[in-house]
């Protein structure tokens, strides 16, 4: 997939998505780090609710399960594959 | 960012046990150069799940056919009940040079005028269709990119609910493969009516054929004609001197040997296919001039094979036409000389004559010198030859049987150192006198 589509992440989002009753989350990904930006408590319950699972464990098992590969090219856009 | 995934993962929770999830996500870039990621993760029931699963299972099947149909060498194309193509995998669009399905899809054969007489397939293709029946690597023909190929193909009903609702065929190209049948086929023919004239040809022919393996100088096929022109028998040759030229051209007649092997060597260099050659063979108690020509095999060039006959004969012409060109080189000499000695005669002041004698037998005419004819009654003679029976007449008649006797035996009487003959005299007739001969 390649896209060029470039967004500013508003505020409202992080609202739309920590008030949501569904299970959604939302991470950022710059480079090796990942991080979580904001979740729903349903997404909040369900990952602390996994034995053991820290929610940054979650995310790099996440990332794994998908065996994402992201790199970007020379014109800006970001090759995104996912395998599952 | 618009990539998206979807997947069913297990993640065991707090009581230990696993519980199916489904994990969607959508991928953006954020201004900035990092990415977000959008998750929704909701847990599965089992009847979801199931579904879910037989869904992504299907979808796997349907990848795997597709990467398979579109990998294998194998041209497959499947049909709708009314012949018409409904598609056909990579394999069979670049056989015929299409880019896409769009240049077949909805046509028949017919439309496509793949077969310069269609009905054969059609004949085949509805019975698959009507009475379900399968053909396995059935050969036919079919133009394919401006050239009629040679091709074998199967063809299967396509069954759904208990019902043919098409067909799907598969073929191969077999072109290359059926070329070689055929040329085969056709030598299969050719080699025994060439074997049969090798043979012919090699036993009776009045020419000696022979092949010889270069490298090591051996014989490897002989006619009889050979053995005959060395003046022995295939055994016994064969015992004396097993297959090789070496042993048989040893010593002295390895020179002959060495002369064919440099006319092969020449012709080697020079990319020649074939040379003539000329070489003395020898025998057991003579030899014989042969000559012929050599050729290289198209089969492999160390191998020669020679043709010759006896030339001796020929050989014997050309060296009598030899000694005879340069014995007709001296002509001009003799002649010289010749007209030296007759000068030198003719300045002679007594009558003079010779008589030429060769192997024992004299010639029919004398040369006299002028001094004879001024003063004998001669007729004129060219050159100064006159006949012996003109001679006679210049002679008194009771001296004629006597010269002619001295004439025919000049050599048998060893004694004979003079004769005296009378000559009629050209100023008065009367007769001259006598006047001696040797």
């Amino acid at each position: 997939m390649e896209t060029k589509e470039v967004v500013t992440l508003q505020e409202n989002e992080k609202t739309f998505i920590e008030k949501n009753p569904l299970a959604l989350g939302l991470l950022r990904i710059d480079g090796p780090r990942v991080s979580l930006v904001a979740s729903s408590k349903s997404f909040a319950s369900l990952i602390q609710g996994l034995k053991g699972t820290s929610e940054e464990d979650f995310f790099l098992f996440s990332m794994r399960m998908f065996r994402q590969k992201i790199s970007r090219k020379s014109n800006g856009t970001t090759m995104f594959q996912a395998s599952p | 960012m618009n990539g998206t995934f979807q997947s069913l993962f297990r993640l065991k929770d707090a009581s230990g046990h696993y519980q199916p999830f489904s994990l969607q996500g959508k991928l953006v870039n954020e201004k900035g150069g990092s990415l977000l990621l959008y998750l929704f993760l909701f847990p599965l029931d089992g009847a979801t799940l199931r579904s879910v699963e037989q869904k992504e299972e299907g979808e796997r099947q349907s990848l795997l056919f597709n990467q398979i149909l579109s990998t294998t060498k194998t041209a497959i194309f499947w049909k709708d009940a009314q012949w018409r193509f409904l598609g056909a995998n990579t394999a069979f669009l670049d056989y015929y040079g299409f880019p896409t399905e769009a240049a077949i899809l909805g046509k028949n054969d017919e439309d496509m005028g793949w077969h310069s007489d269609p009905n054969p397939y059609k004949n085949d293709e509805l019975r698959v269709l009507k009475e379900g029946i399968s053909t396995f690597r059935v050969p036919g023909k079919c133009f394919a990119k401006g050239e009629e190929r040679n091709i074998v193909a199967s063809k299967s009903p396509l069954i759904v609910g208990g019902k043919i609702i098409g067909l799907v065929g598969s073929f191969e190209d077999v072109t290359l493969e059926t070329r070689q049948k055929e040329e085969i086929a056709k030598l299969n023919v050719e080699l025994p009516r060439r074997v049969h004239e090798h043979e012919r040809l090699m036993a009776t022919s009045a020419v000696a054929i022979a092949t010889i393996h270069l490298p090591d100088l051996s014989l490897l096929e002989a006619n009889d004609t050979v053995y005959e022109m060395l003046g022995l028998s295939r055994n016994e040759a064969q015992a004396q001197y097993p297959h090789s030229l070496k042993e048989f051209f040893a010593g002295e007649r390895g020179q002959e040997l060495d002369r064919f092997l440099l006319e092969a060597r020449s012709a080697i260099e020079q990319k020649k296919p074939s040379f003539s050659f000329t070489f003395h063979l020898p025998r057991k108690k003579d030899s014989l001039w042969v000559s012929g020509a050599a050729s290289f095999s198209a089969e492999d060039q160390s191998d020669v094979v020679v043709v010759y006959r006896d030339a001796t004969d020929i050989m014997e012409t050309q060296r009598r036409l030899s000694l005879a060109e340069n014995e007709a080189k001296k002509v001009p000499t003799l002649s010289e000389e010749n007209a030296r000695l007759n000068s030198m005669i003719d300045g002679v002041p007594s009558g003079l004559g010779t008589l030429q004698i060769i192997d024992g037998v004299p010639a029919d005419q004398i040369q006299l010198n002028q001094f004879f004819f001024s003063r004998v009654d001669a007729p004129s003679a060219k050159d100064g030859f006159l006949s012996v029976s003109a001679f006679l007449e210049c002679l008194h008649p009771e001296d004629r049987d006597n010269f002619a006797l001295a004439y025919r035996n000049p050599l048998r009487d060893k004694h004979l150192l003079a004769k005296q003959f009378r000559f009629r005299s050209r100023t008065n007739g009367a007769y001259l006198g006598p006047a001696s001969a040797r």
